[in-house]
């Protein structure tokens, strides 16, 4: 709510390696294209590409630009996900993370057909989390939505309508919009059941797609169009 | 063999095969995708066997009052009421349903009886009257919510649904016409040669435009109206073929056999559709003038009246796993148990169109 956006890299690395298979639009789709992928991870890295020369978004489409992850760090310390990068004394760029051609004796058929299957992977994942993003922007009420609910929720529940009780909040809320604390109550009880269950209704076809994409492979000849004809379908009436 | 109230069209393709009939048939939904059409004057039968409950029969329109639209509506809602039960009524924010609660608001509805069920896409859709109209005035529920409970839960009242409003107006296909060859092609007289063009711009091939205009004209002589523009012909073709399906399609969305009405299904309403003078559609925003003037009259809202759009409500809200369809001993089927080729039936008015075309 409050974050602006920063300079991040998602990441998927190969764990063997430390190569990078494919990088993503968020943390939520590195992590989904990880799950599919066995000894994988997802990595966020700080990363202002802008003033680099590299070609890391451009290797999303062609499996022949390939990079390795390499962190900055001082020998003999321990160190964190460990199983995601090479660690070496000093980065080309200077900066905590940065990314070096990869050594070309590891690219094999095999290394290819692993980095192609999570370039198609990361494709649907991505397109898959624009859908929900796109259904999820239709229920958010104002700006302070993240930050509200779990207290609204609290405040409903302190409520008795039937009794005609309501929490110092809802009277508050009430207040401030000049009704009645019932009338207050009524709407606000509508918006954050009507968002509440969009957002679980939408985390359910995000969970059960990714399962989905992840059970596809390069050998299946799926295409990305086959895959999404029937997504809106899916949003407006179930499993159909 | 079973037959089926209301059906879907999810699996057509799998089974069109080599039955030409089933491939004019499919073609249609290129212009009205998701509709399930059955014939109000029960004398056409499509490849899929479906019969005409009696509630959705024409009714006879010599012995209905003829009306105006504000009288009719106003009928509407005190016939409601009368049932004394609680209407659950679900508002979208759009054209139709604004017109509905108007009609109760000024039949005085007291406020226990009726639960407006919205969301936050119907107050965007017209804020001015929820704020003025509903707020402080009407209990609300979400719709999200509704329809969860719906899905397993008996309702206690009526679910009442602004259904039949479109097709009362004849904007179901009228609109599309109006996007794909402009207003004034409305005003065209019914000639074959236009309504071909209207369906060949929809997406049909010249085979199926010309198989689908015989059997929209197979009825006509049942037509209350006198078909004379495109706009008439198109107004039929939805009030006969779509009112089925808008009465029933609700039921698809619970296991139960809730009390589901639409506010736009009164003999009195069909009366007026059939002997109403159309206005000309000139711009998009003329599409229902006659139902945006009364509420105009009521909220005095000019710029809503000028320039609200009539468009499809999403259906997001509404998201469950739905079934498919009803059979006509009521039996619903999911997606497993649905098998549409089960209610194929050889003998329909599209494969006895080609053979003998």
């Amino acid at each position: 709510m409050l974050s602006i956006s920063k300079q991040y890299l998602y990441l998927v690395v190969d764990q063997t390696n430390k190569c990078v298979l494919t990088n993503t639009s968020s943390a939520s789709t590195a992590n989904a294209v990880s799950a599919g992928i066995i000894n994988s991870s997802p990595m966020v890295i700080w990363f202002p590409y802008l003033d680099n020369d590299h070609n890391i978004i451009r290797s999303n489409i062609d499996e022949n630009i390939n990079y390795k992850l390499v962190k900055q760090s001082k020998s003999g310390r321990s160190l964190t996900d460990w199983n995601t990068y090479d660690p070496v004394e000093k980065t080309p760029s200077g900066r905590k993370f940065d990314l070096i051609e990869m050594d070309s004796n590891l690219i094999d058929s095999q290394w290819i057909n692993r980095r192609k299957l999570a370039n198609f992977r990361a494709q649907l994942m991505i397109e898959l989390e624009g859908i929900c993003e796109r259904f999820i922007a239709k229920s958010v009420t104002s700006c302070c939505d993240e930050l509200l609910f779990p207290y609204l929720q609290k405040q409903l529940e302190l409520s008795d309508p039937d009794k005609d009780l309501y929490s110092p909040g809802l009277k508050e809320w009430a207040s401030i919009n000049n009704l009645t604390a019932k009338t207050a109550y009524q709407e606000l009880k509508m918006k954050y059941d009507s968002a509440s269950i969009n957002l679980i209704r939408v985390h359910a076809i995000w969970t059960k797609f990714v399962n989905k994409f992840n059970s596809i492979s390069l050998e299946d000849n799926v295409t990305k169009q086959q895959l999404f004809a029937k997504m809106e379908t899916q949003f407006m009436f179930g499993d159909v | 063999m079973k037959s089926l109230i209301i059906g879907t069209t999810f699996s057509l393709k799998d089974i069109i095969g080599q039955n030409t009939d089933l491939k004019i048939f499919s073609e249609i939904f290129n212009l009205t995708r998701g509709s399930w059409l059955v014939d109000r004057t029960d004398t056409t039968q499509l490849p899929f066997k479906t019969d005409l409950l009696d509630k959705y029969r024409l009714p006879d329109f010599d012995k209905i009052l003829n009306l105006t639209l504000e009288e009719c509506c106003q009928n509407r809602a005190l016939e409601l009421m009368s049932l004394d039960k609680r209407i659950y009524f679900l508002y979208s924010g759009g054209i139709d349903s604004t017109l509905a609660l108007i009609a109760f608001i000024k039949s005085g509805i007291p406020r226990r009886n009726i639960v407006v069920v919205c969301n936050d896409h119907s107050i965007r859709e017209n804020p001015n009257f929820y704020y003025s109209s509903i707020r402080s005035h009407f209990d609300v529920m979400a719709t999200e919510l509704f329809m969860q409970q719906l899905k397993t839960q008996l309702i206690d009242g009526i679910i009442l649904s602004s259904e039949h409003g479109d097709s009362l107006y004849g904007n179901d296909y009228s609109s599309i016409a109006f996007e794909l060859l402009g207003g004034k092609f409305l005003e065209k007289p019914a000639t074959k040669e236009n309504l071909i063009t209207f369906f060949c711009s929809g997406g049909l091939s010249y085979q199926s435009a010309a198989c689908w205009l015989d059997l929209y004209s197979a009825n006509l002589k049942l037509c209350p109206r006198v078909i004379e523009t495109v706009y008439d012909f198109l107004w039929w073709i939805g009030f006969n073929w779509r009112w089925q399906w808008c009465g029933e399609k609700m039921k698809l969305r619970t296991a139960l056999d809730p009390d589901i009405q639409t506010f736009f299904s009164s003999d009195q309403l069909q009366k007026w559709a059939v002997t109403h003078k159309q206005i000309i559609i000139e711009k998009k925003t003329d599409f229902k003038r006659d139902y945006k003037q009364i509420i105009l009259d009521y909220t005095k809202d000019q710029e809503y009246f000028d320039s609200k759009v009539k468009h499809v409500s999403f259906s997001i809200y509404y998201l469950a796993n739905s079934y498919l369809a009803m059979e006509s001993d009521g039996t619903k089927l999911h997606k497993l148990d649905y098998q549409l080729s089960k209610y194929y039936q050889k003998d329909n008015f599209i494969s006895n169109w080609l053979n003998s075309n």
